[in-house]
């Protein structure tokens, strides 16, 4: 290996891309374990992972990240002359979902049932996670069986997560009762929905997960107070 | 809402069971997976093919939540033995299993 490739610019340790990711340092690990990113070995036995590599998974990661911007109907903006105010959280929810099938149908029902929200959809662990450190969701709504990381395992390690604070879990699964034993300490206190029942026990979840999130409809009367005082104290600065 | 009566009865047993009686929105699922087995028996296949024991678990779990939701109750139980023999069984009983349950979804959902 070259000088110049062996400069500090041009890589990082495994707990440098733990930070930058928002992931454990386990699941780094896992990642070049898996190919998914390339590194190198010091002498010392510790990786080096190329930052061209992690540039690549990173721009990956986000073409695999679908944003349903078409189904955040409610913008979360009062708009005044000349400038805009937010006065809502627009609710951000995180799907992490393999199957085709069920990403379909829980976007037609988070569509329907609650255009406000903000749907982004990853196919596996892996791209879950690194969602999961960009996005910052309210919710995140989780199949127990995933590919790469499964989904067990990486609600274990979300849990674990500096980020994970205040978001909501709800775990989907196509496993009947006997055979979720394996998985109990994953979905120990999480609400978890048997998937062919997903349609009538879903919204009520996620409405009571983000409730505290919907704001009530704000009047013309009562945007335009809001704007008012916006003026006022902007004049005051 | 849409009416369910044109259904087959176990779809409009789907119906009431996992759609809260909503056969419009069970019909748009219903187009919409019809769209995706398909490619779910293309994976299914391949899996078959280079023996691969994952991908053949896989394939037959994703096709035994969606069955299931639909009102296949029959095809969805097959799948599940299948997602089992792919991990517990000898190979060929596993591969003979989606084999079946292959047929059975292509008769079921017209996708000759």
């Amino acid at each position: 290996m070259s000088n110049t490739e062996m400069s500090s610019s041009n890589y990082y340790t495994t707990l440098e891309v733990a930070k930058i990711l928002g992931m454990a340092v386990r699941s780094v690990q896992l990642m070049v374990d898996r190919g998914d990113l390339q590194a190198w070995k010091t002498p010392g036995g510790h990786r080096r992972i190329t930052r061209e590599s992690l540039e690549r998974w990173i721009q990956g990661s986000r073409a695999g990240v679908t944003g349903v911007a078409s189904f955040t109907g409610h913008t979360g903006e009062i708009r005044g002359p000349g400038r805009r105010r937010a006065i809502v959280h627009v609710p951000r929810v995180l799907l992490i979902e393999d199957s085709s099938h069920f990403q379909n149908l829980v976007t037609m029902l988070v569509k329907q049932k609650f255009p406000a929200v903000d749907l982004h959809v990853a196919n596996d662990g892996i791209s879950g996670l690194v969602s999961f450190g960009h996005l910052q969701p309210d919710l995140i709504i989780v199949d127990i069986l995933l590919p790469g990381i499964d989904g067990a395992t990486m609600i274990t390690g979300l849990r674990r997560h500096a980020l994970f604070g205040n978001c909501k879990l709800i775990v989907l699964t196509s496993l009947d009762e006997d055979q979720r034993a394996p998985y109990a300490f994953a979905l120990q206190g999480a609400d978890v929905v048997h998937k062919p029942k997903l349609v009538s026990e879903l919204p009520a979840l996620i409405d009571k997960a983000l409730g505290h999130l919907f704001a009530p409809p704000v009047s013309d009367e009562v945007a335009d107070e809001a704007l008012a005082v916006d003026a006022e104290a902007a004049e005051a600065e | 809402m849409g009416s369910p009566d044109q259904l087959p009865v176990h779809e409009q047993e789907a119906v009431a069971l996992y759609f809260d009686g909503d056969a419009e929105f069970y019909r748009i699922f219903r187009a919409s997976a019809a769209q995706q087995f398909p490619a779910d028996l293309r994976e299914g296949d391949a899996a078959a093919q280079a023996g691969d024991v994952q991908a053949l678990h896989r394939a037959a779990h994703t096709l035994k939540g969606v069955l299931l939701t639909l009102g296949y109750a029959d095809l969805s139980a097959l799948a599940k033995t299948v997602e089992q023999a792919a991990q517990q069984a000898p190979w060929d009983e596993a591969v003979a299993g989606w084999r079946e349950l292959s047929a059975r979804l292509i008769a079921a959902f017209g996708l000759a």
